[in-house]
């Protein structure tokens, strides 16, 4: 029952009558009315006993415990606890995973921060887990590539043949095509060089490090290229900034060190400038000192060193092959 | 558009979690409940029918317990199947079924703007008696209730995902 502006009427009158009454610009005032007498849980009438009142609806004391403690009912405990054993299932399910997951997100925080090698440890552990998993695929692979290792990338490939065409591929594949077109230009310079036409060599192995320049390799032998090309063009300054910008990138290769050095006594064989000449000596012992970690090293040390000692000694600037003409073969630096 | 109907029924541990939820922190407030239903083919899916009491804490846990504990659930279900789904794609059945689970639960999340409606009334005269816990529900209150109206625009599913993809890849990452 309800009570429309202090008059009783039912529930279909109390739903329609308001609206009618808006409509021609009245208000009504609506509101329940509550019988005392019957139990607003159970419906039971009560006579003429007026019910205590909870929560402001009167309730029997049958139902009164109900109302203040309402029963889970058994199904819904039973429910709760088949939740709370899925809940657990799911989670000692998914224990495999998680330690493939901690890799998954050590590989990419370590690619965030440039550190490539780790990156691609910690992908390679992801794919001992499953070594179809797409993601840890690529991500080893965009770690390699960006390391400048095309070769170790593409190891990370044999896992799986077929690939979503999603943005990391794209990204890798794109990455993988530059790689490939770097690693086909940089034979091209390495036959040209052999051949003998070092400015050819040095210009196609510039353009394979521009198309692939997060290769540390192709980006020093092409400034070793461009050196070696200047030198034979007696472009000796040239020379010298083309291998120091190498030598700055590997200050621990032996063999760029000694380059220095020959770059520096060609210079000082030009200009006879003794500042330059003891610059020299001083690359020259510490390719020495540097060549002294491996044989192979020491022995193109033996080969080079005598050559950079007669250029600064003569102030004669001749190549290898010359040199190996009038003093017999040692090696093949410039 | 879907029907209301066709959505609970398939999401509908959610809903009987959500139902669950108010009526265990109406048992656990002592309000006193007069009706509840946990599941029905009907609009609401389910309801819990309790007296309205003027203390804010109480109204306020007895309104917000599906948020808390569906979220709560669905992030726990969705993280022990995130990493197969989402991080690694695979075709793991099961895990497919544990993050429907987390989903449909989540997706019930929202308290219905009934229930924020008695909570909207008791804030303002708490908030001047410097409740902070009334203050605090102003922005989850209002957010809430947006979310709530945009539900017909799938901002219950959105929720439920958003729940399900970055709390395990938040936890994940803290954790790694």
């Amino acid at each position: 029952m309800f009570a429309l502006d202090g008059k009783p009427v039912c529930g279909a009158c109390a739903a329609q009558r308001p609206a009618e009454q808006k409509s021609a610009g009245e208000k009504l005032q609506l509101g329940r009315i509550v019988d005392k007498t019957i139990c607003s849980v159970c419906k039971t009438d009560h006579g003429d006993t007026d019910l205590p009142l909870i929560g402001g609806l009167p309730v029997c004391e049958a139902c009164a415990h109900k109302v203040l403690a309402w029963p889970f009912p058994v199904w819904l405990k039973a429910a709760m606890a088949v939740l709370l054993l899925l809940l657990g299932w799911a989670l000692w399910h998914g224990r495999h995973y998680f330690p493939a997951g901690r890799h998954m997100v050590l590989g990419e925080r370590a690619l965030d921060h440039s550190d490539y090698r780790r990156a691609s440890d910690e992908f390679t552990q992801v794919l001992k887990f499953r070594p179809d998993i797409q993601k840890a695929i690529l991500l080893g692979a965009k770690a390699n590539f960006l390391a400048g290792d095309p070769d170790r990338a593409m190891r990370f490939f044999h896992g799986s043949a077929h690939y979503k065409h999603d943005a990391l591929y794209n990204e890798v594949m794109a990455l993988f095509k530059h790689s490939v077109d770097a690693v086909s230009k940089a034979r091209r310079a390495n036959e040209l060089d052999a051949a003998g036409k070092f400015d050819e060599a040095a210009r196609l192995m510039t353009e394979a490090a521009e198309e692939y320049p997060q290769s540390q390799n192709l980006v020093i032998t092409g400034q070793l290229y461009s050196a070696r090309a200047a030198f034979y063009r007696k472009d000796y300054d040239a020379a010298l900034r083309f291998t120091d910008a190498a030598w700055r990138s590997a200050p621990d290769d032996p063999n760029i060190t000694a380059s220095i050095a020959a770059a520096l006594a060609a210079k000082y064989a030009v200009t006879g400038e003794p500042q330059l000449r003891a610059q020299a000596e001083q690359m020259l012992e510490k390719a020495r000192q540097l060549s002294d970690r491996s044989p192979a090293d020491h022995e193109a040390y033996l080969a080079y060193a005598p050559r950079v000692k007669y250029r600064l000694d003569s102030r004669q600037i001749i190549d290898g092959a010359e040199y190996d003409r009038r003093f017999g073969k040692q090696g093949a630096q410039h | 558009m879907i029907p209301g109907i066709v959505i609970s029924v398939l999401t509908f541990p959610g809903v009987i979690v959500h139902e669950a939820a108010h009526l265990l922190f109406c048992r656990m407030a002592g309000v006193a409940v007069f009706d509840v239903r946990f599941f029905r083919f009907g609009n609401p899916a389910g309801y819990v029918l309790h007296e309205n009491t003027a203390d804010f804490k109480k109204t306020f846990l007895i309104t917000m317990a599906p948020f808390f504990v569906n979220s709560a659930l669905c992030a726990l279900f969705c993280s022990a199947a995130f990493l197969p789904i989402w991080e690694f794609q695979m075709d793991d059945p099961l895990a497919y079924f544990f993050y429907w689970l987390g989903l449909s639960i989540g997706m019930h999340a929202f308290p219905s703007n009934q229930d924020l409606k008695s909570l909207w009334r008791l804030m303002p005269a708490e908030a001047r008696k410097s409740n902070v816990l009334a203050i605090a529900s102003y922005p989850l209150v209002a957010l809430v209730y947006v979310l709530n109206l945009a539900k017909f625009i799938w901002a219950d599913l959105a929720y439920g995902i958003a729940v399900g993809i970055l709390v395990p890849m938040a936890v994940f990452r803290f954790l790694a």
